[in-house]
């Protein structure tokens, strides 16, 4: 049984499931996401561990500058960011807003007698 | 753009570049904190990425938390905790005996403590008493041991370190003896449930189960009827119990399954697997094995529940004193009048623990990469054991 990330690993796999074609460097990932690398990396490793994500190495590493690490998820690991994605808040005004009025089915009627009810 | 996957690089400062300022000596050491395998690569990824951040303040905090990365490793965790743990007991055993004024005393219950625990740093590493064999039973006889060991260490502890009487005699002969006692039951818990022991899964679980089930039914009768019994005969006869009936069940088990010595795949509660791989005793051996295993856990888990009983419930002290001893010293007199049998049921458990290791120790299975030296065509101890108990 695969456990229930932990919510800065949701935020990560969001982030790169956003665009899963793309190599994604650590350091802006960990810039987009709001996470400092001591909370970054070791997520990182995880998904490496699980075969979530895949890694591999810069070739066209500017000249004087080291090549860097790129992350990019596995097949495996976007159908698991897809399952794990956080749903989006729960706005009852919104849904309010957005659901057209008519009789007695809609969330507003509803939302009447449920105030009726008290 | 991208390198496949285990083509590492050349590190960060390969193309000779500035020296490091303080972020990047701070992550040259969180790298080292690293373990090699699988990880190190890691270290090169966040020294690569610290070379592309300009800001001095923003490097430092880079630096930092990739320091935090690393110390957070589950196994460099693992790796320093153990230690750590060790070093705290033996720190809170010092603070612990503060109040023991004879100076000799605490330096022999803090030995004592020491002993304890290079026993178990030794039994982690290869060799006579470790690592622990793979299944659930070698790692629960082997953990229950530490935890009674222990339990026995502490509770002598909390006898002495308040002790005013007779202090020299107690460092002198009583820890030394104590310590000798425990350090038999501790090498016979770790070689017992070591890699290379003949005892199989089934025979430890029988052997613990045996020695905890007979034990904590003589427990149940003590706990309703106080206070405890004046004379150790019952703790005796359950001792006995738990050996016979060990060894009865490991004999109708392997008669069951047709070969003791054979890897058991059809275990007690499922906890004898592919691991066990009892080749170098035959059924007998593996009986004798269980017996001594069962009367080990017995004996010491007796002793241990019947000092908790005497040291904090006087209500479970007997009344052995002379009528003419007063009141105010009537209860610590009940005390050492009522230990006395009960630490021969523990002595007679260091010899069973004793005897036990002996067995393990000779009928021992050589570890892969560490042959054992043997005259070409001679049979092994182990098997010259084997076949006397197989064969008479």
């Amino acid at each position: 049984m695969v456990r229930r990330p932990s919510r800065q690993t949701v935020v990560v796999l969001s982030a790169l499931a956003a665009d899963p074609a793309t190599w994604r460097y650590g350091y802006e990932l960990g810039q987009e996401v709001g996470l400092k690398a001591g909370s970054l990396y070791p997520i990182l490793m995880r998904l490496c561990d699980r075969q979530l994500l895949e890694h591999a190495w810069e070739t066209d590493a500017p000249p004087g500058r080291p090549p860097r690490h790129l992350y990019r998820l596995t097949a495996a690991g976007v159908r698991f960011a897809a399952e794990t994605a956080p749903v989006p808040p729960h706005d009852p005004v919104k849904d309010l807003m957005k659901s057209p009025v008519k009789g007695p089915a809609s969330p507003l009627a509803q939302a009447g007698e449920l105030r009726s009810a008290w | 753009m991208t390198r496949a996957e285990g083509e590492v690089p050349a590190g960060p400062r390969a193309g000779g570049g500035a020296p490091a300022d303080l972020a990047g000596r701070l992550l040259g050491w969180a790298v080292r904190l690293l373990p090699p395998a699988g990880r190190r690569e890691w270290g090169r990824a966040m020294q690569a990425e610290l070379a592309q951040i300009e800001s001095a303040a923003e490097r430092r905090r880079f630096a930092l938390g990739c320091m935090r990365a690393s110390l957070t490793q589950p196994r460099l965790l693992v790796a320093a905790g153990y230690p750590s743990l060790m070093l705290g007991a033996i720190a809170g055993t010092v603070v612990w005996t503060g109040r023991v004024t004879y100076a000799p005393l605490r330096a022999g219950l803090i030995g004592l403590v020491a002993i304890l625990l290079a026993l178990s740093w030794l039994a982690r590493r290869p060799g006579v008493f470790g690592p622990v064999a793979e299944g659930l039973a070698a790692r629960l006889v082997r953990v229950g041991g530490y935890l009674l060991v222990g339990a026995s260490a502490v509770l002598t502890i909390h006898s002495l370190r308040l002790a005013t009487n007779s202090l020299p005699e107690k460092a002198g002969t009583g820890v030394p003896i104590i310590t000798t006692v425990l350090v038999l039951y501790t090498v016979a818990f770790v070689t017992v449930t070591a890699r290379g022991s003949a005892a199989g899964m089934r025979v430890l679980a029988i052997g613990g189960g045996c020695g905890v089930a007979a034990a904590v039914a003589c427990l149940v009768p003590v706990l309703v009827f106080p206070p405890l019994p004046v004379s150790s005969a019952w703790a005796i006869a359950a001792i006995a119990t738990a050996g016979c009936a060990a060894a009865l069940i490991s004999v109708s088990r392997s008669n069951r399954s047709g070969d003791a010595g054979r890897p058991a795949l059809t275990g007690v509660a499922g906890v004898a697997g592919k691991s066990d791989l009892a080749g170098r005793t035959g059924p007998v051996g593996q009986s004798l094995i269980a017996l001594l295993c069962a009367a080990t856990v017995a004996a010491l888990l007796i002793f241990v529940y019947v000092d908790v009983l005497l040291q904090f419930f006087p209500h479970w002290v007997p009344d052995t004193s002379p009528v003419n001893v007063p009141a105010a010293n009537r209860l610590d007199n009940n005390r050492r009048g009522a230990e006395d049998p009960y630490f021969a049921i523990l002595l007679m458990g260091g010899l069973l623990a004793a005897t036990l290791s002996t067995v393990i120790i000779a009928t021992r299975r050589p570890q892969p990469g560490r042959p054992e030296p043997l005259q070409p065509g001679a049979p092994s101890p182990p098997d010259l054991l084997a076949h006397e108990w197989t064969h008479g």
